[in-house]
């Protein structure tokens, strides 16, 4: 099977791949981080990595690198009165477009998704803007798709940054 | 050659040293410092173009023709290693008519070519071809001052960490870092080779503050209970960060006893905090062989030594901030009075097993990141602090804790409290005045 022949065209698993990433959007977007945590399999991972080529999170640092364990001290950390950069909260939106799905090799449960962002995000003085690419390592289960791996590359990934409160 | 610095004094300076010296007390400095653009612009010729300012790791150019883009205070450069193998720390500045020549952030040249005229410098920054040659009748010593690159006045290095200073005067470079080399030390003595490595890339952030909040901050312990208050569990510990967990609090919200931990300063600014309550150590086995590696080479004894964790955050004044347990250097790149860019760069020690450096790389995601969960509460306190410090309702910006109270210190220098705010005084009263009235810090003498 060629490259192209993976790609799945306009077909029932595009379609139900880009409403699970509209909904895991939204779930940010709303701020529901615990019900936004549940979506990732129990070894899954949310990674932003700061070289547009990097390989892993031990090749380079990384802006995030949050397995579920990170992930859940991250968010209690969200719902603490005193989380000092979120006072006030960040409101965020999140445009998905772009997307696309492929069929992973030798993993029958395996979907391997591409879309392109950009949120922005108001929390006082300017509204801020952050674009980039999503890539997501889905597994089929039978109550829909769980997250194995979400990669956020941000244009400009390299950049230094003032404080990102939330997840992108 | 000539030198990259100091400029030409301005002919009328902002401030004159006696209205600077109003502006510094023993135990306050005046909210101008962190505010006015006038004070900033001193700052930048008088004192980062004075003092020792760190430029990079030796293991950022390992070889020949090896480069790193860099600044020193307002001034862009370039450290390169020559053919030889030594290194220089160049002005990114064509001495043709000032365009940088150097635009990526590393990577390796014989030749650093200007894209405006073609003038083209070697590695050492000596000036290798002039195109229309003939329309310049100056002499070969004059092509080699001032048609080359110009260059820091003076670079020296200790254990792999470069320094540069923009001027010909002033203490040399161990004189002026005296008792903090041992916090370097204790950064690379881990490395069961003894030596370390800049190799995990660098992570960015971006102040929009004085930069002077960041170097405050790196010998303020008690911060951590109201600044961290959100990342401590229910029972006052910390999420574990390489492989140690702090306890932060006790009792809920009942903040700890910083005072035994205590702080440490020395002449010319710098210091460090006293390790702060850690409960959990590393463990597994990747730190077994870690640590059976050290022993193979130092013997039992000298291992735990140098695995004495003794020491929590350091700072070399006024550039750089560092943690040796933590494995990191914290870059201070001041940008503009109230901007400020901190370049973190992760520290591999070389002969321990990968994925212990692995693990340091991988940590400061969640500690010093941009997005990280401890930095970003920092980050907000020192923005507050440039926003509250417009109001002109309290013209001080305090350091007044444990007055006099700190004693001589075995490493040179003096330990007080872990609350006192020492360091800061001698970073204010007694260099930060200095520089900026002209002089080469340390007062005291
Ligand atoms: S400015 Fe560099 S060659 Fe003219
Ligand atoms: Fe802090």
């Amino acid at each position: 099977m060629s490259a192209a022949d993976r790609v799945y065209p306009p077909s029932p698993t595009l379609d139900a791949v880009t409403a699970f990433v509209n909904r895991e959007c939204r779930l940010l977007d709303e701020r529901r981080f615990d019900d936004w945590r549940d979506l990732f399999t129990e070894d899954g991972a949310y990674w932003a990595p700061t070289r547009h080529d990097q390989k892993s999170p031990e090749e380079a640092v990384s802006l995030f690198y949050d397995d579920r364990v990170t992930m859940a001290a991250r968010i209690r950390r969200l719902k603490h009165p005193d989380v000092h950069v979120q006072v006030p909260e960040s409101r965020t939106v999140h445009l998905v477009s772009n997307i696309e799905a492929e069929a992973v090799p030798g993993e029958p449960a395996g979907v391997r998704a591409y879309a392109a962002f950009v949120m922005a995000e108001y929390r006082h003085t300017e509204p801020r803007w952050y674009a980039g690419r999503y890539e997501y390592s889905l597994r089929r289960s039978e109550d829909g798709f769980r997250i194995a791996l979400k990669k956020v590359t941000l244009v400009n990934c390299n950049a230094p940054f003032t404080s990102i409160g939330v997840y992108l | 050659m000539d030198g990259l610095m100091p400029p030409p004094a301005r002919p009328r300076p902002a401030f004159t040293d006696e209205e600077l010296r109003t502006l510094v007390r023993p135990d306050r400095v005046h909210r101008s410092l962190y505010t006015d653009p006038g004070i900033f612009d001193l700052e930048m010729e008088r004192l980062f173009g004075r003092a020792w300012i760190f430029v990079g790791h030796a293991s950022q150019v390992p070889n020949p023709h090896d480069y790193i883009t860099t600044r020193i205070g307002r001034e862009p450069v370039i450290m390169t290693r020559d053919a030889k193998g030594a290194i220089h720390v160049l002005s990114n500045r064509c001495a043709h008519r000032g365009v940088s020549v150097c635009a990526t952030d590393s990577g390796n040249t014989r030749h650093f070519k200007c894209p405006y005229h073609g003038w083209t410098y070697r590695s050492d920054g000596t000036l290798a071809s002039l195109p229309q040659r003939r329309s310049y009748p100056h002499d070969r010593a004059e092509i080699e001052s001032w048609m080359s690159l110009a260059r820091a006045a003076r670079v020296d290095e200790y254990r792999g960490f470069v320094f540069a200073s923009l001027t010909e005067e002033g203490p040399d470079l161990e004189t002026y870092l005296n008792g903090i080399r041992h916090s370097i030390d204790d950064l690379v003595d881990r490395a069961p080779d003894g030596e370390v490595a800049f190799v995990g890339g660098c992570s960015r952030y971006i102040i929009r503050a004085n930069w002077k909040l960041q170097i405050d901050n790196g010998v303020d312990l008690h911060h951590a209970t109201y600044t961290h208050v959100s990342t401590l569990d229910d029972d006052g510990r910390q999420f574990s960060r390489h492989g140690g967990g702090p306890r932060i609090m006790v009792d809920g919200k009942k903040s700890i006893d910083w005072e035994p931990f205590g702080v440490v300063g020395f002449p010319y600014g710098h210091g460090y905090q006293g390790r702060p309550p850690v409960e959990t150590l590393p463990s597994g086995p990747v730190y077994e062989e870690y640590v059976r590696r050290l022993e193979a080479r130092h013997g039992v004894d000298r291992t735990r030594q140098i695995l004495n964790y003794d020491r929590f955050n350091s700072v070399i004044w006024p550039s750089m901030t560092f943690q040796a347990f933590g494995q990191h250097i914290r870059v201070v790149r001041p940008i503009s009075v109230d901007r400020t860019e901190i370049n973190v760069f992760p520290v591999a020690l070389k002969g321990a097993p990968e994925a212990y450096n692995t693990g340091a790389i991988r940590s400061l995601a969640a500690t010093h990141s941009a997005a990280s969960m401890i930095q970003t509460d920092d980050i907000e306190v020192f923005e507050r602090a440039q926003a509250g410090l417009q109001s002109g309702a309290h013209d001080w910006v305090l350091f007044a804790g444990h007055p006099g109270s700190e004693e001589p210190w075995h490493e040179g220098g003096w330990r007080g409290q872990g609350t006192s705010e020492f360091v800061s005084r001698i970073q204010y009263a007694e260099n930060w005045i200095s520089f900026l009235c002209g002089g080469n810090g340390n007062e005291r003498g």
